[in-house]
């Protein structure tokens, strides 16, 4: 077998003259047919290389070539004995690398750009999920919490501020029922209450919500002769008036503990700080035309302090 | 040589991928609090002699209310303020204002003293609950 420096790793390649081939095979008068069989290759081969078509062939070929001539190697080169591994000229085996390029093209392209695709295939998808969430979102639940202070003094009013939230474009309607503890009374609501039982402690709203907070605010009062110390407790429920009317409770605070203290006086030490007037003022200072008494929490605010007159069920504010 | 290339492309392809993940994942998991502001913003117009004023520029959303402090040296009376003072305090020169219902804008807080005043002996802090977070935002005010 002649010696192949570049046969590890590599395809042996070598220039024939395909001129001196068709020579040397007509002067023997053999046919393309036996020469091709004697190879292993197709007579469109024998004759593309003849044709000088594709110049280089494979060295392996290349020795059965001169084999089936009855000649030596050299004797059908060009100058150059081996090329380089790179351009293999058989048509056969051209056409297969042709197709490879083809096929190899986008397989490449998939393999060099799977990152940026897989990011492509998630931005899609988050896309089509959001699409979605947008489309089905008026299905989406509707929440409700109720803002209630810490403790209250007995006979002294305090406000709750319920906030249903939903994210449904269309206006739809719910029903809000809200249970205070028995002796509670209220005394105003905003919006107005649709109904309200002082023998039951309920307060009804039936209103119409769309997307983003709708603000329900009452006042109320306890019993004045409850004891410093009882714990009440608030629960409540919002129904939907639409699809399915999915009812839903009423989530936040739901308890209220009876003390000396001023609903204000979050800390409970009789005065009522800069924090402490921005957070009521925070809790229901944006509804309108709610009367939480505003006016006493002012005036403490201004002044040293308060103190609970347990005998007049009254703040008695200090200088 | 084909084998060589397609590494290169690959190691091109990867670096792109690198720097292009976490833009994406920025942009789904970048936080609020990123893009907030001051929602108030305080400053002297006058700081000094007799006649103070305060200008308050308030950005969207609003605080639900604000409280302004101004403290004068001690033996400097407030004759009259515009709008009017919720709460004075002699013993240490303090004066508060508080503001309800703020709707986005500017106003200024003027303030005459019964003697004039020097330059940098004035001090004021505004403070509110920032609409966005529900902190408690307690800012100085320098002349």
């Amino acid at each position: 077998m002649p010696d192949n420096s570049i046969y590890s790793g590599g395809i042996a390649m070598v220039k024939i003259d395909g001129g001196k081939v068709r020579q040397l095979r007509e002067k023997k008068e053999l046919t393309q047919l036996y020469v091709a069989t004697v190879v292993g290759v197709t007579t469109d081969t024998i004759s593309r290389w003849e044709n000088r078509r594709y110049p280089t062939i494979k060295k392996e070929n290349a020795v059965k070539l001169a084999e089936a001539l009855e000649v030596t190697l050299p004797e059908i080169l060009e100058q150059e004995e081996e090329v380089s591994e790179a351009s293999e000229t058989e048509g056969y085996e051209q056409e297969e690398e042709k197709e490879e390029i083809v096929g190899y093209g986008f397989q490449d392209f998939l393999k060099r750009n799977y990152l940026i695709l897989s990011a492509l295939i998630i931005i899609a998808g988050a896309a089509i999920v959001i699409g979605w969430w947008y489309m089905n979102r008026q299905e989406a639940s509707v929440t409700a919490r109720r803002l209630l202070p810490q403790h209250a003094a007995p006979g002294k009013p305090f406000p709750v501020v319920i906030e249903v939230e939903t994210k449904a474009e269309n206006p739809f309607s719910i029903i809000i029922k809200e249970n205070m503890p028995h002796g509670c009374t209220m005394l105003q609501s905003i919006p107005p209450s649709t109904t309200a039982d002082s023998t039951t402690s309920t307060i009804k709203w039936i209103s119409k919500i769309q997307k983003n907070k709708t603000l329900f605010a009452y006042t109320a009062k306890t019993d004045p002769q409850l004891g410093a110390g009882m714990m009440l407790k608030f629960s409540g429920t919002v129904t939907l008036r639409r699809g399915k009317g999915v009812m839903a409770d009423i989530g936040g605070k739901s308890q209220l503990e009876i003390t000396d203290f001023h609903w204000a006086d979050t800390n409970e030490d009789g005065r009522i700080d800069d924090s402490e007037i921005l957070a009521a003022y925070d809790l229901v200072g944006s509804i309108k035309g709610l009367d939480f008494g505003q006016d006493k929490i002012e005036e403490i605010w201004a002044s040293s302090g308060y103190r609970w007159n347990e005998a007049k069920h009254e703040y008695t504010v200090l200088p | 040589m084909k084998r060589i290339q397609f590494s290169q492309q690959n190691q091109v392809s990867r670096t792109l991928g690198r720097m292009l993940l976490p833009l994406l994942l920025g942009i789904f998991f970048l936080p609020a609090s990123a893009f907030s502001k001051e929602t108030v913003r305080c400053k002297y117009l006058q700081s000094q002699g007799q006649n103070i004023r305060l200008e308050v520029s308030v950005q969207f959303p609003p605080p639900g209310s604000l409280i302004v402090i101004q403290q004068v040296p001690v033996g400097i009376n407030i004759e009259h303020a515009t709008p009017p003072i919720k709460k004075f305090n002699k013993q240490n020169g303090e004066a508060k204002w508080l503001f309800k219902g703020i709707k986005p804008g500017t106003f200024v807080i003027e303030m005459a003293l019964d003697k004039p005043i020097g330059a940098g002996t004035i001090k004021g802090e505004v403070r509110y609950m920032d609409p966005v977070s529900g902190a408690m935002i307690k800012m100085p005010i320098t002349p």
